[in-house]
């Protein structure tokens, strides 16, 4: 009990700065454009080296089925 | 009677080393990791450019008082790259059957190349010449700063070009060599329809 009464109070102390935040506190297209933003760069690498994987992988099986035909 | 024992290791006897062909040769894996590093690179100028763009006082983009970029002239430039990464397709298509035959479709791709380059350089005299410079705005710092990147990968592709151009000519280009440079081109045309849309059209 006492522990959640220190976290909340703790919360409401902090609440305050925590608007300063570009992303949080500032509105409309600014936070849209982070977000955004976030999600793309995020995404990128993910993306990318899926695709590495993905094409890794089929040249693999290419490879294999290739051997497992030869005499 | 015994069956005999298929080779399996190298202390077997009859045992044959198999060399294996890589799956990928390591030119076109060193430019892979570089491709992979230079869209990251452009994927934050990107963000940065979409960021301080709704951050603009009153929402207005481009900002008042800056020379509007010249959409139309690029497009016809943006076509003339997009045909010279089609060039070098087809480059590659002809060197897969014979070798020599690839050598008008790559000078055309480093032909149309430079004319991009050159274009682009004409612009941005006029647009230094109406007051976009790299200190004018957050608009001409971002614009030169991207579009000159991408420039910097354009010249550099080119003279990678001319380099494979010339090993085609004395017939010892390798296939392997021949594919990077190509992804390195395809990398910078396809980058380009990208950023025309984000900076001339955003």
């Amino acid at each position: 009990m006492m522990r959640r009464s220190l976290s909340v109070l703790w919360l409401l102390g902090i609440s305050s700065p925590a608007w300063a935040c570009a992303v949080c506190g500032g509105g409309g297209q600014n936070r849209q454009a982070f977000i955004d933003t976030m999600v793309f760069m995020s995404a990128m690498p993910l993306a990318m080296f899926g695709g590495i994987a993905a094409t890794i992988w089929y040249l693999v099986r290419q490879a294999s089925e290739l051997e497992s035909t030869e005499p | 009677m015994a069956e005999a024992k298929v080779p399996t290791t190298s202390m077997d006897p009859g045992f044959r080393h198999r060399r294996r062909k890589a799956l990928l040769p390591d030119a076109v894996i060193g430019m892979i990791f570089f491709i992979v590093t230079e869209v990251m690179l452009f994927s934050g100028f990107i963000s940065g450019f979409s960021i301080i763009k709704a951050n603009a006082p009153g929402n207005v983009w481009p900002p008042p008082g800056q020379p509007r970029l010249p959409i139309e002239s690029t497009a016809v430039n943006t076509l003339i790259l997009l045909l010279s990464g089609a060039a070098i397709f087809y480059a590659g298509r002809r060197f897969k059957e014979d070798a020599p035959s690839a050598a008008r479709p790559f000078l055309l791709a480093v032909v149309l190349g430079s004319m991009f380059v050159i274009l682009q350089g004409s612009e941005w005299v006029a647009l230094l010449r109406d007051g976009l410079t790299m200190t004018s705005s957050s608009y001409g710092s971002f614009f030169y700063m991207i579009v000159g990147s991408h420039a910097v990968h354009a010249v550099c592709a080119i003279l990678t070009l001319l380099y494979l151009f010339a090993r085609l000519q004395r017939g010892t280009l390798s296939s392997e060599a021949f594919i990077a440079g190509r992804m390195f081109w395809y990398f910078v045309v396809f980058l380009w329809p990208f950023l025309y849309w984000k900076v001339y059209l955003g």
